[in-house]
């Protein structure tokens, strides 16, 4: 791209495009890569929560039936339950692995609300059992396997989280894309108007270039590389605004908590943002030249 | 002779105004010399744009360089514009431009190389008496000296038919008489010249063809003065 353009016959430098032009495209820009940012984020966290609770599935067997026995009883005829789920679940198809969730570990994640050990040994709490399938996992097969085994058993998949979060995302995701094409739309509109003014300030000397023989090409690259120039400074300042207000917003999620999308810093993300300047300025520079032309075309 | 521009029962009207040309028959010879005279608003000016193809008549025929403007295809027409010189009533040099890149101005537009525009540009500068303003911005020179630039911007790139609306209207008659002598150097060198002018007096030293621009029609006053 032609950023040092040769001398212009038209004194584009000195009309007030030269400076409302960069400052609008830095605006723009800078709110772009927010989008783009904000966009790349989501969609690396909404796929990472996904993968974590899609990772893993629960069977809940609850004591229902064995209230009125004995705790040792009870427990007995639970572990039986249990150990029959676990023997008939592990020999169909996409199952990773099968574990029951230890009395121990369940006492231990109740103790903050029950109390200690002793307690909660005497109280009828459910069993757990964690999946974790695989690729040729059928949830139906492992439903109806389960009412066969253990009516009373309750399986959980955290689908309807599933659902909501990717509905949520989705709507997120989609809002974002959409503003981003609103900005990418508004800034080359702006380019537009800028050039229009440009010719309107210019049209004496546009007539001239015209009537002593310029071809219209030769006028329209004069725009066309002016505008791309402020287009691509602009759309410079506006990343050098925005990336280091999204790398503060991530620092500030990480003493949060918060994990760093991965996403957004692969190779291929990077290109994207670098890329920016260059295809705003190039978008620009197209986008100047085929106005000049249509207005030029009007022209005798 | 074979004709440079030739016009036909032409008339102009703008929008649904009355028209301010009207049954123009007349025809400029290859190597011809003519002068325009005419009262403010009789309609030279509107004349000139119609030669220099910024402008299309309402009715009538007009042939420049043997083809019908109308049916010139739009690609074609910066050519023919290169080969028609104009020397503009308001000069229409450009302020950030020095003097040499305004009078360079046709050549870098037609693409010639620099080194031609340098030698070409220089020269005819000195020739026109400019020499010494060859850096200088039109904003600093004297409205005679923007006129010359004008004129040598017209002529830099030796066309075929010269246009000059008014092109003595702010020299003396000293300046006035070496410009005019200027444009028959070029009338010599095989170039059509059309100049519009008021100054009926001036005119009339040179012994070319005159018509009177009056109510719209045009006149042949060169014997009757």
């Amino acid at each position: 791209m032609a950023f040092r353009a040769p001398p212009s016959h038209l004194p584009l430098e000195s009309d007030s495009s030269a400076r409302f032009l960069p400052s609008i495209v830095a605006l723009m820009v800078a709110l772009l890569t927010f989008s783009i940012v904000g966009l790349a984020a989501l969609h690396d966290s909404v796929g990472q929560w996904s993968g974590q609770i899609e990772g893993s599935l629960s069977i809940q067997v609850p004591p229902t039936e064995l209230a009125n026995r004995s705790p040792i009883e009870r427990e007995e005829a639970l572990q039986k339950t249990v150990d029959a789920i676990i023997d008939e679940v592990s020999t169909l198809p996409g199952i990773a692995r099968i574990e029951e969730l230890s009395p121990d570990t369940m006492a231990a994640l109740l103790e903050p609300w029950l109390g200690p050990d002793e307690v909660i040994s005497e109280l009828p709490i459910p069993r757990i059992i964690e999946i974790t399938p695989e690729t040729g996992f059928s949830y139906d097969a492992l439903e109806t396997r389960l009412g066969v085994i253990a009516p009373e058993a309750v399986l959980d998949d955290h689908r309807i989280w599933i659902e909501r979060i990717a509905d949520v995302a989705f709507s997120v995701e989609l809002a974002l894309a959409l503003l981003i094409i609103v900005l990418f739309g508004a800034t080359m509109l702006s380019v537009v108007f800028a050039t229009r003014s440009g010719l309107s300030i210019h049209h004496r000397i546009i007539e001239l270039l015209h009537l002593i023989g310029a071809q219209d090409g030769y006028i329209a690259r004069q725009f066309g590389r002016h505008n791309q120039r402020l287009a691509f400074f602009g759309a410079l300042i506006g990343l050098l605004i925005a990336l280091p207000v999204s790398a503060l917003i991530g620092w500030l999620g990480m003493r949060a908590g918060w994990p760093i999308p991965s996403l957004v810093l692969s190779p291929s993300f990077i290109a994207l943002i670098v890329a920016i300047p260059f295809v705003v300025a190039m978008v620009a520079g197209i986008t100047a030249t085929r106005t000049v032309l249509r207005v030029l075309h009007r022209m005798l | 002779m074979t004709d440079v521009v030739s016009f036909r029962n032409v008339g102009v009207r703008y929008e649904s105004g009355p028209e301010i040309l009207r049954d123009l028959n007349f025809s400029l010879g290859r190597g011809s010399f003519h002068f325009l005279t005419g009262a403010s608003g009789a309609g030279k000016s509107t004349l000139m744009r119609l030669l220099y193809l910024a402008l299309r008549q309402t009715r009538g025929e007009i042939s420049i360089f043997g083809r019908d403007n109308i049916r010139i295809p739009r690609e074609e027409l910066p050519a023919i514009r290169r080969k028609i010189g104009v020397v503009f009533q308001d000069f229409r040099l450009i302020n950030h431009l020095t003097t040499f890149e305004n009078v360079a101005l046709p050549l870098r537009v037609a693409g010639v190389e620099d080194l031609q525009i340098r030698k070409n540009v220089t020269e005819l500068l000195e020739w026109v008496g400019l020499g010494d303003h060859i850096n200088a911005q039109p904003s600093r020179l004297s409205g005679g000296q923007q006129q010359r630039v004008a004129i040598a911007r017209a002529v830099i790139g030796r066309p075929a038919l010269l246009l000059a609306d008014e092109p003595t209207g702010n020299v003396d008659d000293r300046i006035a008489m070496r410009l005019l002598y200027l444009f028959e150097e070029l009338n010599k060198l095989g170039t059509t010249v059309l100049i519009a002018t008021h100054n009926r007096q001036l005119v009339k030293r040179f012994g070319h063809t005159q018509w009177l621009l009056e109510g719209g029609t045009l006149h042949d006053t060169t014997n009757t003065g």
